[in-house]
């Protein structure tokens, strides 16, 4: 009862800053928020209360409000909450900024970008394409919000060649409601601008990357935009084994020769079910009668760049290939064209969610370790009975230490409760053995996968770090640093 | 399919949002496709949220709904460019469309909803057999020529039509007798469709209308039934079948592809309009709802040529004009905001005309019209191609 009081005092409070029309805490405007995807391992919660401010002034008077009366925020960018980061454990506010959905600069000089968190790759990639240059978008659907996605890292089509540093400055409202700019626009000049990082001191950009919500809002941000390039061509290739795609990987990555270079296994049944309604369905349904129980191995690669460079690339790509036994697949028109889609500004990825539910376990790795990482995931996940397994390797600039991402993915459903219930199991035993085999770390901080007490002083610092930013813990809680 | 029975497959949705925009690889444009969402704003009324506000209701962790959460629901257009995005891609086997009207009849099932108006309309329907208030003897007052009851083919005009857009029925009947074609209508026997009913949960009442209709179609000896309502021909087509569990006796047509058919066979010659630009809005119920997205631009072909231009968001990924499920009814600001961004649309064409094959959505689309006046024409098919016969 003290707590409904207080939350009706607070929701007056939050109409008060942006009116009436942008508050709710009817249950019928809350549920579309208590749970998502990862619901089997993160329990569903409601918040008390959505909130859609359109100003930061706006957020620093709710964020002051909230720590005022000891209330949990939850930022939300563009509505794609997954694998429980936007899930409000604790209730409190849901801080929903999709009204915060301005470009506020196309630079084509700088080639910079500066924008609101709701904004989202399609609607940048619609406008920047307008200027030649290209926004790198990552390997889901171009409704993800750009500055979430790139604060939490993402992973990117063509991340063999541009890594996944794509951020320059943000501008942040803290805990506590102040504000704060990283990066250039600190410097006492005339007109100071955000194109630049490494200036005046530590990046501070970086200590609220990768750090889900729980250090203050993001208002705006500027971000790296890139050259398009004149050709883009796709490739698919085929490979009897594991080992033989992972070193002519490497070679293509060293060699800068191709944007995007994606090591995929498919099993069988995956095949069919990734590939169903798609221009791929009937191509795969004979490879997979043909694979027997084998697994279908490819590799997807982009060539990219000015017309001349491209030729070059390609012609050193299709040696390498060769070379390595691989055999470069005829692609039907369409899927050509729809890949090249894809890579520009992303729409298809979704087909993972195919069978309904999508498990992945991603992390960092050494690439040549792919293989392992491979056989290891897989078979658990057959352990398990779930056969419709895939997994995909992507070396990532800058490639020192063979950064490769990992992911291994299961197709599954989560609306059968004997599935969830061997899901946790196999979630946990695939962490624990990954760990054994030796990868870098987890892709991102999520619920149920990063735990800042098992990270030694590195995860005793965050924590301080956090406590420190955020002492009154209102800035999404639950999630890590603070579980 | 029960509403419970959804439970399993709404946890397939995973909040991707791909149904609040266009197919942006096949139009190369970002664009909204939700009315309910680019509108309201809240995840709520987005189709993700409508499903989170589905599953919540049946697994009974919204017991007594509020007034908010009719409004969502009950205010939700129905007009499938969710589920056109969604079925492709996702994992998530549902009819959109069709679980929202399921959890609409649930709710008024168990005594919520549906919105007055559309409450309201239903008692006319019950009263006068048409959702207008109108009397039931005035539903041929727009004839002015003498037209056959019943007969092997039949023309069903459709409430709107009988009494809202007169025109379209007139044309109509122009283009049919011009063809040489022999039909008839139902006069007083023609009740309400029941597609204003289906489509905000008053599941009952819409089956004593549809047993009411086949049986009047039967007794006429209707062969071939005839329809310039989208949601007429919606309703007859899918919804009838699925309500009495049988096949209808009769062939169900929309006038477009009746009309193409008769152009085709030569019985109906068009005069050829230069010069003038048209363009066409896909009513959702005939395009998503059935599927019908070729006929009524090969009949505006045949007429304008070259000068029929598409707008940006068509067929698949067209936008709802917002008028139906009770829509402009119940939520008229919100519907007369939807038909604004569609007449926008139309206008970046350099379009002189906007056609349609609906009578509600020229109704919408023309009030619309009247309130922005953006100097667009909003025509049915039917009245173009009656004012160009030879
Ligand atoms: S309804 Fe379909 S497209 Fe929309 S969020 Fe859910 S899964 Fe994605
Ligand atoms: S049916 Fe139309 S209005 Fe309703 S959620 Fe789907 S797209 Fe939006």
């Amino acid at each position: 009862m003290k707590r409904k009081g207080k939350m009706r005092r607070i929701e007056k409070l939050l109409i008060d800053i942006v009116g009436q029309e942008h508050v709710s805490s009817d249950v019928s405007d809350l549920v579309a928020y208590e749970r998502d995807d990862q619901f089997f391992l993160i329990p569903p919660h409601r918040p008390d209360v959505v909130v859609r401010p359109s100003t930061k002034e706006e957020i620093q008077a709710i964020l002051r409000l909230a720590n005022k009366y000891r209330v949990p925020v939850v930022p939300l960018a563009s509505g794609i909450n997954r694998k429980g980061l936007c899930i409000p454990s604790k209730g409190g506010i849901m801080l929903d900024l999709r009204r915060m959905n301005r470009i506020l600069e196309i630079n084509e000089e700088m080639m910079t970008a500066t924008i609101e968190p709701a904004v989202s790759f399609g609607q940048l990639v619609n406008e920047v394409r307008k200027t030649g240059l290209r926004v790198i978008t990552p390997w889901a659907p171009s409704t993800a919000s750009v500055l979430a996605n790139y604060m939490l890292r993402g992973i990117y089509g063509p991340a063999t060649r541009y890594g996944t540093d794509h951020l320059i400055s943000i501008e942040v409202v803290l805990p506590n409601g102040d504000l704060l700019q990283t990066g250039s626009l600190n410097t006492p000049t005339t007109n100071p601008k955000p194109y630049c990082n490494i200036v005046n001191g530590p990046d501070l950009c970086k200590l609220f990357q990768a750090n889900p919500g729980t250090f203050g809002v993001l208002t705006k941000g500027t971000i790296r935009l890139y050259p398009m390039p004149e050709v883009m061509k796709p490739f698919m290739v085929a490979y009897p084994n594991y080992e033989s795609m992972v070193k002519p990987a490497i070679e293509l990555t060293i060699k800068d020769v191709v944007e995007a270079c994606w090591t995929m296994t498919f099993t069988p049944s995956s095949l069919r079910t990734l590939t169903k309604g798609s221009h791929l369905e009937s191509v795969s349904v004979q490879l997979a009668e043909a694979m027997g129980s084998e697994d279908f191995l490819t590799m997807w690669l982009y060539v990219a760049g000015e017309r001349e460079r491209a030729e070059k690339d390609e012609e050193i790509m299709r040696k390498i290939v060769a070379e390595s036994g691989g055999t470069i697949l005829p692609l039907p028109p369409e899927s050509e064209e729809e890949m090249i889609k894809d890579e520009i500004w992303e729409r298809t990825s979704v087909r993972g969610w195919k069978k309904g539910n999508l498990y992945g376990c991603s992390f960092y790795g050494v690439m040549k370790l792919a293989p392992t990482y491979y056989r290891v995931c897989r078979k658990l996940s057959f352990k398990y009975g779930f056969d419709e397994f895939h997994y995909e390797a992507v070396p990532v600039a800058p490639f020192h230490g063979q950064l490769s991402y990992n992911d291994p993915c299961i197709l599954w459903d989560a609306g059968d409760p004997e599935q969830v219930r061997k899901m946790k199991k196999l979630h946990r035993e695939i962490m624990k053995a990954l760990l054994r085999t030796g990868i870098y770390g987890w892709f991102r901080p999520f619920p149920g996968v990063v735990d800042a007490s098992e990270l030694g002083k590195y995860g005793e610092l965050w924590i301080a770090v956090k406590k420190l930013i955020d002492p009154n813990n209102i800035m999404n809680p639950g999630k890590p640093p603070l579980s | 399919m029960k509403l419970k029975d959804y439970l399993k497959e709404l946890y397939h949705c995973f909040h991707c949002h791909l149904c609040n925009v266009g197919n942006w690889h096949e139009l190369d444009e970002w664009v909204s496709i939700c009315p309910t969402y680019a509108y309201f704003g809240f995840e709520s009324f987005s189709a993700a949220g409508k499903i989170e506000i589905g599953r919540a209701f049946i697994q009974g962790k919204i017991k007594k709904p509020s007034s908010r959460m009719l409004q969502i629901i009950f205010g939700d257009l129905g007009c499938g460019a969710c589920h056109s995005q969604c079925k492709d891609l996702t994992g998530l086997n549902i009819d959109h469309v069709e679980f929202f009207e399921e959890l609409k009849t649930k709710l008024v099932e168990e005594g919520y909803g549906p919105l007055p108006k559309q409450a309201d309309y239903a008692r006319s329907i019950q009263r006068n057999h048409n959702p207008y208030w109108e009397k039931h003897e005035k539903r041929t007052s727009w004839l002015n020529s003498r037209i056959p009851k019943g007969g092997k083919i039949v023309y069903f005009v459709g409430c709107t039509s009988s009494y809202r857009t007169q025109e379209i029925a007139r044309a109509t009947v122009e283009i049919l007798s011009a063809s040489g074609v022999e039909f008839g209508i139902m006069d007083g026997e023609e009740w309400c469709c029941g597609s204003p009913l289906l489509r905000t949960g008053q599941r009952k009442l819409a089956r004593d209308l549809a047993k009411h209709n086949l049986r009047a179609l039967k007794d006429a000896g209707a062969e071939k039934v005839i329809f310039s309502c989208a949601g007429c021909y919606k309703t007859f087509k899918k919804d009838y079948p699925k309500l009495l569990g049988r096949t209808l006796d009769f062939e169900v047509l929309h006038t477009s592809e009746y009309f193409w058919n008769l152009i085709k066979e030569k019985k109906l010659r068009p005069r050829r309009e230069e010069g003038i630009k048209v363009t066409y809005h896909d009513p959702c119920h005939l395009g998503r709802g059935t599927g019908l997205y070729d006929p009524p631009r090969q009949v505006l072909r045949e007429i304008f040529g070259r000068y029929f231009v598409e707008m940006k968001r068509t067929k698949e990924n067209a936008w709802c004009c917002g008028a139906g499920s009770g829509v402009k009814a119940a939520l008229p600001d919100f519907a007369i905001w939807s038909a604004t961004q569609r007449l926008e649309e139309a206008e970046k064409t350099g379009a002189n005309i906007l056609a349609s094959t609906c009578p509600f959505c020229k109704r919408n689309l023309e009030d619309a019209e009247k309130k922005v006046k953006k100097g667009m024409e909003v025509r049915d098919l039917s009245e173009l191609l009656s004012e160009r016969l030879t």
